[in-house]
């Protein structure tokens, strides 16, 4: 996924009509996460390469079980990349090797 | 999505060049090409044309992956970006609600490559049924939406020549034909008849419905309003 700019803002309180704060808080909950930039183009050079450099095991992981996680299976080697490192550009691909198998992951 | 990067004998290191009308664009080392992320394909440069070997991946909580794969490793990052939102089950549940009517830029989609095309499940449309079964490219396949929202799974629903038309059960899906009931994080009937059998995994990406779009024009919808299946 692509989220490369600042937050955009603009959530409009139109009324304090229960339902219409429901539909404000999906609309924002999906403004935050979902966000349309569709028009977007901003290409910024050659960001630097970023390499998976430490892993830990499950027992290490600072992780809550809600968090979201992209995870993987490489030759029986499970590893689980935390979405929440891969905000901005810089970050969105890592660059790791799972057993013996070169993997590229990206949010 | 994650993939191999190794290509015809060379090794690939990947990083960010931005976005272009919003989707991430990849550059390699060494050869500098440039690559789209969603589709792991080189748009343009010395390896222009070539295609990355997408691994399957699974995008959910960190507690069930857990449980899925307790001897799981974890990726650390050195130094967490200062500002971020966070994203767990909470907040990216409630993203996949909405009001209904055809895809829109910010849809969480589904997305399937297939040999001839590309077909997607928009999230917010599975979370009524939760289960959707279609058929793609003469393949008969059930998608799956965890209670939660936050994790879906594609699978074939075919065994021994026998299609199997499935619905959800909580968080397992259920057969109509046999009764059993399935694991649809593993794909393994757990329950039934057809108890330990797995069904076979059909590999997803999941993407936002803009960058799917952008990278796929003709995609096909699934169970959409025909404004959707007319792109």
């Amino acid at each position: 996924m692509v989220r490369s700019a600042p937050w955009r803002r603009g959530i409009v309180w139109c009324s304090t009509v229960a339902a219409i704060v429901t539909a404000t808080a999906t609309s924002r909950a999906q403004e935050r996460l979902n966000r349309d930039r569709s028009g977007h183009t901003e290409i910024r050079g050659e960001l630097p390469i970023k390499t998976a450099t430490r892993t830990v095991e499950r027992a290490q992981a600072s992780l809550k079980d809600q968090e979201i996680v992209i995870g993987v299976v490489v030759g029986g080697h499970a590893r689980a990349y935390p979405v929440n490192l891969m905000w901005s550009p810089e970050n969105e691909v890592v660059n790791d090797t799972l057993g013996d198998t070169p993997i590229a992951a990206s949010w | 999505m994650v993939y191999a990067r190794d290509l015809e004998g060379r090794r690939l290191e990947f990083g960010a060049l931005g976005a272009e009308d919003g989707v991430l664009v990849l550059y390699d080392r060494p050869t500098h090409s440039r690559w789209s992320q969603v589709a792991g394909r080189a748009v343009a440069g010395p390896l222009s044309g070539t295609q990355l070997q997408k691994l399957p991946s699974l995008v959910t909580t960190w507690g069930r992956w857990k449980a899925l794969h307790p001897e799981t490793t974890v990726y650390v990052d050195k130094e967490p970006p200062a500002r971020r939102p966070r994203f767990n089950e909470e907040s990216v549940g409630h993203a996949a609600l909405g009001e209904e009517g055809p895809a829109r830029n910010e849809d969480r989609v589904i997305g399937l490559e297939g040999t001839a095309g590309s077909a997607a499940f928009l999230v917010r449309r599975l979370v009524e049924t939760r289960v959707a079964n279609e058929v793609f490219e003469s393949r008969p396949i059930v998608a799956f939406l965890t209670a939660d929202f936050t994790t879906a799974t594609v699978w074939t629903r075919s065994l021994d020549g026998r299609v199997l038309t499935f619905s959800a059960k909580g968080d397992q899906l259920q057969d109509t034909e046999t009764g059993s009931v399935w694991d649809p994080l593993t794909g393994r009937s757990v329950a039934g008849p057809l108890e330990g059998r797995t069904l076979a995994n059909v590999p997803t990406s999941s993407a936002l419905w803009y960058a799917w779009r952008a990278q796929y024009p003709d995609t096909r919808v699934f169970a959409g309003p025909p404004a959707d299946r007319r792109r």
